[in-house]
């Protein structure tokens, strides 16, 4: 197996300048001056360069793999696509779905009939995204969902429809890395 | 001091004077040492422990060190639910490092099922389990940084902390709660363009590692700070079960990846760094250096990464891929009888270590056959290392439990599960 | 084991796990679906074992290369045409097919040719609905309809890949046992309409008992979840049912989940309205009254109409309240009777009038009760459950009961003897005790309790014997077991029921101690 034991070198406070201390003032300021002026000019000239993301105002850009709160999909006829199978509701680690089925119409199909999720004990884990099989839960892009009521966490069927076409990189990315695996 | 102090046999309150120690006032009044909870509620105490101080001016006397506040029923939780559902427990375990975490369940649950991933899947999980490693070990160097005064370092450590879990998030969706190992290989592969990104990213980490190592590492207020303190010696560290970078501080070179290798760490070249003295300047060299040997490991397994699949091929253990989901008979059968029963683990108890930030980070669990843990235990590193911080504290000022209590590193998460 | 039995059968009986379909425990055997191969030494190729008799020295193996490779291949030829319905069906959680894909399947599909497309969800009974698409043609509900239930309206048309299941044109599956082929389908073919699209099945928690629509007791699991009877589903007990039951005891349980359900005791106000009343004070208040009664006017102007629906643990105290303590011999049980038919069905339309007889409890017919009440020697009648209105009809009831000063009505639901009601306590099911019913043989069988009562109900049991207790006898808190054991100490003819021994099967007491006929 490559690779060796090193031991570390305590002797880096040692030398004639580190002891001056005067040195290592300088080059704090330095460091310093260095991230201060760059973000200065940076912020002054339009391309920032500092970490910071001034919430609300801005936002951060969230990568394609982003799981932000589950979602119902909803097709073009504004139905959803969940046929209430319950499979996110026994994948969910926390237990926050509540699911009842209902036949619709010609009675094969089925929907839900309450379809709640009480967001305060979702852990945005994705389980059920990756149990689901129809393509019916996805991670949206929302986490802005803070409530000061307890019934403001709980979401229903209404709330958490949301149409397909407000969700394209989640389904993108559902078809195209989830599991890259040929079989 | 010079000597680790082993515990003064002493009453509560009482405390014992040298000989010939004149004391006009104490023959007066009686003298006690003072008591003060260093409270769960403390900037200094992160992850919530409770140090109870009986100090003698500035001296500790004694000291009780009460953990638990952040316990959660983690390993009865997982008992509730199936395999797959205690994986995002996990993640909360070292919240830090949270892959590693998941790394070391998947591994255990893979070794009672005696299945082995593909080379695809092991090699990305070095990878993340490194890039975990090192938003853990910026985050105790700039903490460390930050209790001492230096706040700027801790800004920038942070900042470094920052980029890593974007990458992270592009990996798998979440920047600390991770949920990324599978039983069986990982949720996901990576993205197009993922080594391009890490590339940049890791210019600026660097930059930004090399400032925070010019701004701490020479600096005679933060190394006379650390250098002597929280003293622990070899043989102390070994009867109190510490490992890890505490461990390695006083030199002894035990790593699990080159001692237990486990997916694939064998395969690369690192080098392990130990101290000598087993002080905290020992603890934080060994951080800084172990950072720079995990950026290492993560350019050696993107040069060679192994193409194929992630994902181990077995219908009954890993849940099918989604487009077969929704066309095939077979892998529909699948995927709900693995989803509500659980992947059906053989009878049995099996034990595996991983190399966490902290130190030997440890599973073992128990199967009867069922979808569901019979019994799902973690050896967490910090709740040993925390177990010797007594040790360290009795006989130092107060101001030296604040940097060896950062540099043990002790998440919350991990210690009372 | 006898002679004649087949391979399978042993295999099962022994607890080895051999995956079948066609093959089912009480119907004839059918030897088509192919998916029980085994491998029996000496035979060239694998048997079906549910057809192979078992032979001194035969030596079976179940677990060959050539036998796994055969359930894969069976497996995948049942799911090339299985529609992907698993989301949308009924019986996933249940589903044979997916356990033994699951278990001996390949895992993978091969197929991407289209399905065959077939009628889906029709009517093909009144309490049945079947999916033609997903049926793999085991035959078992044909096998049903011709042996068990005589009626023959399924049978399977056409021949080879085109087979389906069907009925005749004008003749439904329309028989009283029609949704045992519901159970009986391995797959989710046939469904009761009943359950249809209302819950998945891995949240109810399937509590053994017994059916009370008559008194066959067939013995069944009862789903609970969230305090609600989502459905009854029967359980194997060779002796009493073998593993049917009738259609009108399956769904005879929405009064369980009614929302009417009398919740905690009310007691008539001057205006006659009700006010709520906790049950201790409920309870305190019925001891008062019939104390005040039998001062004034004698222990016989106390009478107790019961219903047959109690346990016998409750019987028992029943009896020791009413002919002991309270010193009347007016206590009647009706029993409500109806249609029986030569295979489950009995004309008794109760649980426990059996066991009410062999504890000797009732003290007098319910002719002579309504006739005392009518007359107006009755100053205070206890009426448990509501059955005499069935029995003697609701004009003579009304008459009886308005002779009478004081009527406390002890049941579930809101009927006209409640109108009259001037206090009334709120009742338990069977679903919501433990206890023991005693069937029309003489076989004692226990119920568990599988969801809670409503409002917070006492079961009867708690009931009486706090009513024992108020006057004066020990306090002791209701416990089925206890109660058990007192009975099998002092009536002779059940001497041998136990708690332990009551689970599963029950005990054979009086006829049914008898060898079968």
């Amino acid at each position: 197996m490559p690779g060796s034991v090193i031991t570390v070198r305590r002797d880096q406070a040692e030398t004639l300048l580190a002891r001056i201390y005067l040195w290592e003032i300088v080059k704090g300021c330095v460091i310093t001056a260095r991230h201060f002026w760059r973000n200065l000019i940076g912020y002054m000239i339009g391309r920032r360069r500092t970490f910071v993301v001034n919430w609300p105002e801005e936002k951060v850009g969230y990568s394609p793999a982003f799981r932000g709160m589950p979602v119902l999909v909803q097709m073009e006829n504004g139905a959803e696509r969940c046929v209430a199978c319950g499979l996110c509701e026994k994948a969910c680690p926390t237990d926050c779905i509540t699911i009842f089925p209902e036949e619709v119409g010609d009675g094969i199909q089925r929907r839900p009939k309450v379809f709640d999720i009480a967001i305060d004990r979702c852990m945005f884990c994705g389980l059920c995204e990756e149990a689901c099989p129809e393509e019916a839960i996805v991670m949206s892009r929302r986490v802005e969902v803070a409530s000061i009521t307890k019934e403001g966490c709980l979401w229903h069927k209404e709330d958490l429809l949301t149409p397909a076409s407000e969700l394209p990189i989640r389904l993108g990315h559902i078809r195209n890395g989830y599991d890259r695996s040929p079989n | 001091m010079a000597e680790p102090a082993t515990a003064p046999a002493l009453d509560f309150l009482e405390v014992e004077l040298p000989e010939g120690f004149n004391d006009p006032i104490g023959e007066e009044f009686e003298i006690r040492p003072m008591v003060l909870p260093m409270g769960p509620s403390h900037p200094a105490m992160h992850g919530t422990v409770r140090i109870v101080l009986k100090l003698e001016g500035e001296t500790v006397v004694d000291a009780d060190v009460q953990v638990g506040y952040l316990h959660r029923g983690f390993e009865k939780e997982c008992e509730s639910g199936t395999w797959e559902q205690a994986i995002p427990y996990t993640d909360r375990l070292n919240y830090n490092s949270a892959i590693i975490c998941n790394l070391g369940y998947c591994l255990a649950v893979e070794k009672l099922l005696g299945i082995e991933v593909p080379p695809r899947a092991q090699a990305l999980r070095v990878l993340a389990s490194e890039l975990s490693r090192m938003g853990d070990h910026f985050t105790c160097v700039g903490a460390g940084g930050l209790e001492l005064g230096a706040m700027s370092a801790f800004l920038y450590a942070v900042e470094a902390r920052e980029m890593l879990w974007d990458l992270v998030e592009d990996l798998c969706g979440a920047r600390v709660t991770n949920n990324y190992v599978r039983i069986g290989g990982l949720s996901q592969d990576l993205r197009e363009g993922f080594a391009d990104r890490l590339k940049t990213t890791f210019a600026k980490v660097d930059e930004l590692y090399s400032d925070v190592d010019k701004l701490l590492t020479a600096n005679r207020i933060f190394v006379d700070r650390l250098k002597n303190t929280g003293l622990l010696s070899k043989d102390r560290a070994i009867a109190w079960g510490q490992t890890g970078p505490v461990l390695r501080a006083t030199g002894v070179p035990y790593d699990i990846r080159k001692a237990f290798p486990y997916s694939g760490y064998e395969r690369y070249d690192f080098d392990v760094p130990v101290g000598s003295v087993g002080d905290n300047y020992d603890r934080f060299l060994i951080r800084m250096e172990e950072l720079r040997q995990s950026i290492r490991i993560i350019e050696q397994v993107l040069k060679d990464l192994p193409g194929g699949p992630v994902n181990v091929d077995d219908p009954k253990v890993r849940w099918p891929a989604k487009t077969r989901v929704f066309t095939r008979m077979e892998e529909l059968i699948d995927q709900f009888m693995l989803v509500t029963g659980g992947i059906r683990v053989p009878a049995g108890e099996g034990y595996v270590a991983v190399e966490g930030a902290n130190g030997e980070l440890g599973f073992y669990v128990v199967s009867d056959g069922s979808g569901h843990p019979v019994k799902m235990r973690c050896r967490s590193p910090s709740f040993a290392n925390t177990s010797a911080l007594r040790e360290m504290i009795i006989g130092s000022m107060i101001a030296d439990i604040i940097p060896t209590f950062d540099l043990l590193n002790m998440i919350g998460g991990e210690c009372d599960r | 084991m006898p002679k004649g039995t087949t391979v399978l059968s042993a295999a099962l009986d022994a607890g080895i796990h051999v995956p079948h379909y066609c093959f089912h425990p009480k119907l004839s055997i059918d030897g088509s679906c192919r998916m029980c191969l085994v491998h029996v030494e000496k035979a060239p190729k694998l048997q079906i074992s549910c057809n192979t008799a078992a032979t001194d020295g035969m030596v079976v193996k179940t677990d060959t290369p050539a036998v796994l490779e055969a359930r894969k291949g069976v497996m995948e030829l049942l799911l090339v045409n299985h529609p992907l319905d698993c989301p949308i069906c009924d019986q996933a959680g249940e589903c044979k097919l997916q356990e033994f894909a699951f278990q001996h399947g390949r895992g993978y599909g091969r197929t991407e040719d289209v399905r065959r497309k077939a009628p889906k969800r029709t009517e093909i009974g009144p309490r049945v609905v079947f999916d033609q698409e997903r049926c793999i043609l085991c035959r078992r509900c044909v096998r049903f309809t011709a042996e068990i239930s005589g009626t023959r309206e399924l049978a399977v048309l056409n021949m080879g890949d085109r087979s389906f299941i069907s009925t005749y044109p004008g003749q439904p599956l329309d028989n009283p046992y029609s949704i045992n082929t519901a159970d009986i389908c391995p797959v989710g073919a046939l469904l009761s309409t009943e359950f249809h699209h209302k819950l998945r099945v891995w949240f109810l928690n399937e509590t053994p008992g017994v059916c009370t629509s008559c008194s066959r007791g067939c013995n069944v699991n009862v789903g609970g979840y969230k305090d609600r009877v989502w459905r009854l589903t029967p359980r194997r007990n060779d002796a009493v049912n073998d593993t049917w039951m009738c259609d009108h005891g399956r769904l005879n349980i929405d009064y369980v989940n009614d929302e009417r359900r009398a919740r905690g005791a009310a007691l008539r106000t001057a205006t006659d309205g009700f006010e709520e009343l906790p049950f201790a004070l409920a309870i305190r208040r019925l001891a008062d009254w019939v104390a005040e009664v039998k001062a004034q006017h004698g222990p016989q102007s106390v009478a107790v109409v019961a219903s047959p629906q109690l346990t016998n643990e409750e019987a028992f105290l029943l009896r020791r309240l009413v002919r002991d303590v309270w010193g009347t011999s007016m206590l009647a049980v009706p029993v409500p009777m109806g249609e029986g038919d030569d295979f489950l069905v009995r004309p008794e339309k109760a649980a426990n009038g059996r066991g009410f007889a062999d504890l000797d409890v009732p003290g007098a017919s319910l002719d002579q009760v309504l006739d005392e009440c009518t007359a107006g020697r009755v100053k205070l009648l206890y009426v448990i459950g509501s059955e005499m209105l069935s029995v003697a009809g609701e004009a003579r009831v009304r008459r009886a009961l308005s002779g009478v000063e004081r009527v406390v009505n002890h049941d579930i639901l809101p009927t006209t003897i409640s109108d009259h009601a001037s206090l009334v306590i709120g009742g338990c099911t069977w679903a919501e005790k433990s206890g023991t019913y005693t069937n029309f043989e003489g076989r004692v069988q226990a119920i568990r309790a599988a969801i809670s009562p409503p409002g917070g109900n006492l079961t009867e049991g708690e009931v009486f014997a706090r009513l024992i207790a108020s006057h004066g006898g020990a306090s002791e808190h209701f416990d089925a077991d206890r109660v058990l054991r007192a009975i099998a100490a002092s009536v002779p003819a059940y001497g041998s029921v136990t708690p332990e021994a009551v689970q599963p099967g029950g005990v054979a007491t009086g006829d049914a101690a008898q060898p079968a006929a």
